[in-house]
């Protein structure tokens, strides 16, 4: 906002100067006014300053003797955190159509009214209807049975639920497949499972209540709610359920957010589930809760939260084929005092909006030689030369910075480094029958779009929809790197949209929306990709071969394209299906792709993404921050993917600029970008650095010499180094391809192998800084090539009695050799 | 040498002594009625076979601890006996199991053993440790109301039949081969009808579910096999005539599906869900040999008529043939894709025909070793075949129908449509009819010669008994912790950013107010102006009111002054 201000004052000033329109300057004043007046109400300080209370869910409905709702009394805090107050609030039904005993409304006589729920002089309000309270109850499988499987617990992966069964016994997983397991339950096996005229001899009922012996013990107690219901509807004659029975449709989780000002505190979760006859009903007892992150906080079998130390978690509520999460935020207790940090842009502010509501302090900015250092490496793959160290750290120019940003993205390094991305994401490689000189077709094509400025969504254009041959049209050739419709719309969901899909193959995703429908709706896009062998055994011909579609393995039907997530589109006949794809794929409709187009370009710079890993989004891997996540995405499409201005954006941004060194509120975080992180260099990095430092070059196959790293095309580079130290074999489209973790094969390569002992002789860059420089200035040269700075006092102290006059060279070398070991080189900090 | 023998001398008294001590504690304890009954070693023995008898058995005595008999217990393993009479406290068993001692029972994560369970154990050891054991099987009928006595001396040992609750799956179901007699399965009980006179004999009382009935090829007996799942298993032979029990053995590992007899040796054979067939010899219930070769639930098995080959087949599809008398493999016979669930020979034992969940219904050639015949006889399933006389089949399965077929797969007549899948199949020769049984429970008499069908109404109480409330539990609330005093996050910088933004807006405002005088012919500068001075006026509102709230309790926090 202080920026916007700043601008406004900026614009005013600008009319008074002649040669303006005055009209465009007014015109310009007034949007600038708007959005002043809109910034400053949004971070209002009305908002926050004083609690307020809340009651959960708003409206009840109980539509059934056995419906009940559970209530959240929620009191937000002038501090912004939340508090349970639901066993302190007072009830009163007004009038007496339900009765609440500890926040629990159940049905007493149908009718109307309102349920007032007071605390501390606030009184609220909820409409209250209820109907059916006397109806005879009627217990469904799908709707009672099969909750009290899941429940219990009978249905996961390493039970019953598990692809091959249990001990002889199966169950589709989490109850994916109702019809399935109500078969399997009573007539799989005859009357081995069920026992009508004395249910509770059932052999269901002996193996959950643990009477006989029993791979998972006891899973409910004699007499519980559990077990009554299952007894009640084997005494009702096991009936199937009727074809029109109603489904749940969605489920919903109060309260979505919580934020417990300490640890020590407790808070009550409901879920309630909507079905498809419009009813709903309270289902917390029957929700499966798995938090993330037990140190903040953990969440008991009935859905209760317990804080226990700073930090956030996400709990995951999964109930029939839905789950929804509940964000928790554990406050360290401690005073906190908003640092009121600067914020360089827009980006910051999100960032330091989410770090101010988890009580977190940012780093301060980092020094000029470490962001120059910094910058260097994550833009162009190369450290900065020593001459342009000095150019920077001289330019008196306050925005120096910004200069240098836009300096180093208009290299072609920047793009090549893009590239290198992308190949791994495209998974350009030469095994899977495809040859090298497909391969280096292919590079090249991919590589010319770039450089030529075409933007990722135009570059799948032409790539997805991709006909002819592999050798005529390199575009095609990424048809042959994976050719089963399945795995094709896999890899399309993981790269282009963060999403695995791959669970539904088989079943409903168990953490995720994704059903089985979606799954083959979505490979059915690529159900019609036909193949050729051309003359040439290394070509390969694809075309569009106008029918066919997937089918569906569980009833064999044939299931149409659809988008995932979203409609299935109008098909015109003998329309190509990918190119139908390419047109949602990247359109607005889809905010997804880029969503996650930004969040693979902010990884870059971060180590990590907001979403992490970076092609694993789903519900119960929500985005850190996701109002930072939607305005990268928002960015993105209006910058029409082009990568420069984001990584612009980013690299302008003061997150991107703060100093890796921590303070106690933040060092524990990992996941909110309080600090910048410590990140190894690439595989590829690291070498055209060690190239670059040492004056030496590396010759790799498909590549003239001195080629850099980061251009070798396919997954095999033929370089020890490179896949020693983690390059992407590309062999899979998962972004876990590329490694930066430490072994003990890179420690002992670079100390003992030839990189950096044979480029040093070779490089032969001590001998030549010798021949104009005193012994410790070249130790000085050193260290700015290096680390980007020139040695501290201390170093400089312990360095040069170690050089003897009379022969400088050797000692110089090993301390080139010892600061090439070094985790100050190897790391980009 | 001194020390092992005093100690194996220590270990012997202590023996004798506990023994001793149980003897006396018996009698006398049953003498003072008041206390509770103790729990007798059968029932001890169902929660040890539940949670310590996969590793101590007679087989596999982990730590030499065999825990299947009263007399294995006494005699205990390494570590000594396993209970000390009259002293649950100072029983390893019960120390190891209750885990008041290391190394803790059941090993591993295993949970502990139930509550209910322990004290079971703990009352046991207490009580009457060594009553004579009890044989394997009461012969005689034990169930808790005494048995109404039967007018007709043909019904023997037979006990009135007490009504169902409710209709039940039909688990088995078999036809005498020459007289009228329809045995059942029933709640806990063998039901016997005879078709004849549509009446019911009576009932052989059982514990848990029987899942096979078979009446022996002379007519002489009638095998029961089935069980408690997963928990014991029951193989009974009785008379047929006066209903005496002729035989007992039991098997503790799950309750059988399928059992045939060898009348010639006076063997048995049964199988079920632990994917092993065992053939015992009926006088003492020894295992003769068993055969692995299943890969999944043995779900039928058949002795040759001619006594020399022994058929099974798993619920995985597999198909296997061993010789009768000395378990050999004889062949594999591969074919069927889906459970194996009714086998038969044919009268001269050369053709095998078997029926499975694949649909089908096969024939193998013995001497070929390969399938002769096949047809798809219900799809979804078959699940019961029975042998029609020489040349005629008749099968039943998912589809609910009941057909008969010629040898060669030829539909001889569709003999209509059960309430729900037909798992049970009987052939009654004399009568010329077939009797089904479905899922619903629903038995149902096809007479051949006219196709009319009847059902036979199972006799069900008219009082179904109550069921346990189903009452919806009232849940736990989260704990409420001290109110502690909210934490302001609002800091002056922020009321200083404001206060900065005000004054560039004010200043952008008084600019605004020359250019508008200076360009009197622009109106979109006024307009720009007297927005921007709205905006202000706004501003200043919202900064009053903010200094005049938050900030001040603020600034005077102690907490905040560091």
């Amino acid at each position: 906002m202080t920026s916007m201000s700043r601008d406004l004052q900026r614009a005013a000033t600008r009319a008074t100067t002649p040669g303006r329109s005055p009209r465009a300057v007014a015109c310009l004043v007034i949007v600038l006014v708007t959005a002043l007046t809109s910034a400053w109400t949004s971070e209002g300080f009305a908002e926050e300053r004083r609690s307020t209370l809340e009651v959960l869910p708003s409206s009840i409905s109980l539509t059934g003797p056995r419906d009940r709702q559970g209530i959240v009394v929620l009191r937000h805090q002038e501090d912004g955190s939340t508090r349970d107050v639901t066993s302190l609030a007072r009830f009163d039904m007004k009038p007496d159509v339900a009765n609440v005993t500890n926040a629990w409304v159940a049905p007493s006589t149908d009718g109307e009214g309102e349920l007032w729920v007071e605390y501390a002089d606030q009184v609220l309000r909820v409409p209250v209807k209820v109907t059916g309270a006397h109806a005879p109850v009627a217990l469904n499988f799908r709707n009672d049975v099969l909750l009290v499987l899941t429940k219990s617990g009978c249905n996961t992966g390493k039970c019953h639920g598990s692809a091959a069964g249990k001990d002889g016994f199966r169950l589709s997983l989490f109850g994916y497949d109702p019809e399935g397991d109500y078969f399997r339950l009573t007539r799989e096996t005859g009357g081995r499972r069920v026992q009508l005229a004395d249910p509770d001899r059932s052999l269901l009922m002996n193996k959950a209540l643990g009477r006989v012996n029993h791979t998972g013990g006891q899973l409910f107690e004699e007499g519980s709610e559990s077990h009554s219901i299952l007894i009640h509807w084997l005494a009702a004659g096991a009936v199937q359920d009727a074809a029109d029975a109603p489904k749940p449709t969605a489920i919903e989780v109060f309260p979505p957010e919580a934020v417990f000002s300490s640890s020590g505190q407790q808070q009550r979760i409901v879920v309630r589930a909507m079905y498809s006859d419009g009813s709903d009903r309270d289902v917390t007892r029957f929700t499966v809760f798995v938090g993330n992150n037990d140190s903040a906080a953990t969440v008991s079998t009935d859905g209760i939260v317990s804080s226990h130390g700073a930090g956030e978690a996400f709990i995951l509520a999964r109930f029939d084929q839905f789950t929804a999460g509940m964000s928790v935020i554990v406050r360290p207790g401690t005073p906190f005092r908003s640092p009121g940090t600067p914020v360089q842009n827009e980006l910051d502010r999100l960032v330091y909006e989410k770090l101010n509501k988890l009580h977190v302090e940012p780093s301060p900015l980092c020094g000029d030689e470490v962001f120059l250092r910094r910058l260097s490496i994550d833009l162009v793959g190369l450290l900065p030369t020593s001459s342009e160290q000095s150019e920077f750290l001289r330019d008196a120019d306050p925005q120096k910075r910004s200069k240098v940003i836009d300096r180093l993205l208009a290299r072609r390094e920047f793009l090549d480094l893009w590239i290198m991305r992308l190949g791994e994401l495209l998974q350009l490689r030469s095994n899977n029958g495809m040859s090298d000189k497909g391969l280096l077709l292919y590079d090249r094509w991919l590589r010319e779009q770039v450089h030529q400025g075409k933007p990722l969504d135009e570059l799948l254009a032409e790539l997805l929809p991709a006909q002819g041959s592999t050798f005529e049209n390199p575009a095609v050739n990424y048809f042959q790197t994976e050719t089963t419709p399945q795995i094709l719309a896999e890899n399309i969901a993981q790269v282009f949209l963060g999403t695995r899909i791959q669970c539904a193959q088989c079943h409903n995703h168990p953490f995720d929306r994704w059903t089985m429908d979606d799954y083959y709706g979505f490979a059915s896009f690529f159900s019609q990709v036909g193949y050729k062998i051309a003359q040439d055994p290394r070509e390969l011909t694809v075309f569009n071969t106008g029918n066919g579609q997937m089918l569906h393995p569980v009833d064999k039907r044939p299931v149409a394209p659809k988008y995932l997530g979203a409609q299935a589109p109008a098909i015109q006949d003998g329309q190509d299906y990918r190119a139908v794809l390419v047109r949602w794929l990247a359109s607005e409709e889809n905010p997804a792709f880029a969503r996650n187009f930004a969040n693979i370009v902010w990884s870059h710079f971060f180590g990590r993404g907001i979403v992490e890993p970076v092609d694993d989004a789903r519900v119960s891997n929500p985005p850190s921050n996701a109002a930072l996540l939607d305005e990268l995405g928002r960015r993105a499409a209006a910058y029409h993917f082009d990568v420069r201005q984001l990584a612009s954006d980013i690299c302008n941004s003061r997150t991107y600029q703060q100093s890796t060194e921590t303070n106690p509120t933040n060092e524990r975080d990992q996941r909110n970008f309080a600090r910048q992180m410590v990140r190894r260099m690439r595989a590829e990095v690291l070498l055209d650095c060690i190239n670059q430092v040492t004056e030496t070059t590396t010759d790799f196959a498909g590549l003239p010499l001195g080629g850099r790293a980061i251009e070798v095309p396919g997954g095999r580079s033929m370089n020890y180094f490179l896949e020693t130290f983690g390059r992407s074999p590309r062999t899979t489209a998962c972004s876990c391809d590329v490694k930066t973790s430490p072994t003990l094969s890179q420690a002992l390569h670079l100390l003992n192998g030839e990189t950096t002992t044979n480029k040093i002789a070779s490089g032969r860059v001590v001998e030549k800084l010798l021949a104009t420089k005193q012994p410790m200035e070249v130790a000085v040269e050193l260290y700015r090539r290096c680390y980007g700075r020139v040695p501290t006092t201390a170093e400089s102290a312990a360095i040069s009695p170690r050089i003897p006059t009379d022969d400088p060279r050797s000692a110089l070398e090993d301390l080139f050799w010892a600061l090439l070991n070094s985790n100050e080189f190897l790391f980009n900090h | 040498m001194n020390d092992r023998l005093t100690r194996v001398h220590r270990r012997m008294a202590m023996m004798l002594a506990s023994l001793f001590l149980a003897i006396l504690a018996g009698p006398t304890r049953s003498q003072e009625a008041p206390a509770p009954p103790a729990p007798s070693f059968l029932e001890v023995k169902g929660v040890l076979k539940k949670h310590c008898v996969g590793c101590h058995n007679a087989e596999e005595a982990r730590g030499e601890l065999d825990l299947t008999s009263q007399e294995s217990i006494l005699i205990g393993g390494v570590a000594g006996p396993a209970v000390v009479a009259g002293r649950p406290e100072e029983s390893p068993l019960y120390r190891l199991a209750a885990h008041l001692d290391e190394p803790r029972m059941p090993p591993g994560n295993r949970p502990r053993i139930p509550q209910r369970d322990l004290a079971l154990i703990h009352d046991w050891i207490k009580a009457s440790i060594a009553a004579p054991p009890t044989p394997p099987s009461d012969p005689s009928p034990t169930r808790d109301e005494s048995p109404t006595p039967l007018k007709q001396a043909d019904r023997g040992a037979l006990v009135a039949l007490s009504p169902l609750a409710r209709r039940t799956p039909i688990t088995a179901l078999a036809v005498h081969p020459n007289a009228s007699i329809l045995a059942l399965s029933g709640d806990r009980q063998v039901l016997l009808y005879d078709l004849a006179s549509s009446t019911w004999l009576g009932a052989i009382p059982f514990e848990g579910e029987a899942h096979c009935l078979r009446f022996s090829g002379d007519g002489k007996t009638l095998l029961v096999a089935g069980g408690v799942g997963a928990e014991a298993g029951r193989i009974l032979g009785y008379n047929v005539g006066d209903w005496t029990n002729c035989f007992a053995i039991e098997d503790d590992t799950d309750s059988p599906l399928t059992a045939d007899v060898l009348p010639t040796q006076g063997w048995v054979a049964w199988g079920g869900p632990n994917r092993v067939v065992k053939v015992a010899n009926i006088n003492d219930g020894k295992i003769r040999y068993t055969l692995t070769k299943a890969t999944d639930w043995v779900m039928s098995l058949r002795f040759s008529p001619d006594g020399l080959m022994l058929a099974y087949g798993d619920r995985f599809g597999g198909l296997h043939v061993a010789e009768a008398l000395s378990g050999k493999d004889f062949a594999t016979l591969g074919g069927h894709t889906k459970s194996v669930t009714a086998m038969d020979w044919r009268g001269d034992s050369n053709v095998l025909t078997t029926a499975s969940e694949d649909g089908t219904v096969r024939s193998w050639d013995m001497h070929q070793l390969a399938e002769s015949q096949r047809w798809d006889a219900h799809p979804g399933g078959t699940l019961a075949m029975a042998r029609l006389g020489e040349g005629t089949l008749v099968t039943a399965g998912r589809d609910r129908h009941v057909r008969t077929w010629s040898d060669d797969g030829h539909l001889v007549a569709d003999l209509g449509v059960s309430a729900d899948a037909v798992f049970e199949l009987a052939v009654s020769s004399r009568d010329n009819e077939v009797v089904s049984g479905d899922w619903s429970g629903e038995v149902t008499r096809h007479a051949l010669a006219d196709r009319q069908s009847s059902s036979i109404d199972i006799p069900l109480s008219s009082a179904a008994p109550e069921l346990p409330s189903l009452d919806v539990p009232v849940p736990s609330l989260a704990k409420v912790s001290e109110e502690s005093p909210p934490i302001r996050m609002e800091s002056a910088s922020e009321l200083d950013r404001k206060r900065a933004a005000l004054h560039a807006i004010e200043t952008a405002a008084e600019l605004m107010k020359e250019q508008a005088a200076r360009h009197p012919n622009e109106p979109s500068l006024t307009k720009a102006y007297l927005q921007i001075c709205e905006a202000v006026v706004a501003m200043k509102a919202d900064l009053l009111r903010f200094e005049s709230s938050g900030v001040k309790t603020q600034e005077q926090s102690p907490n905040l002054a560091h």
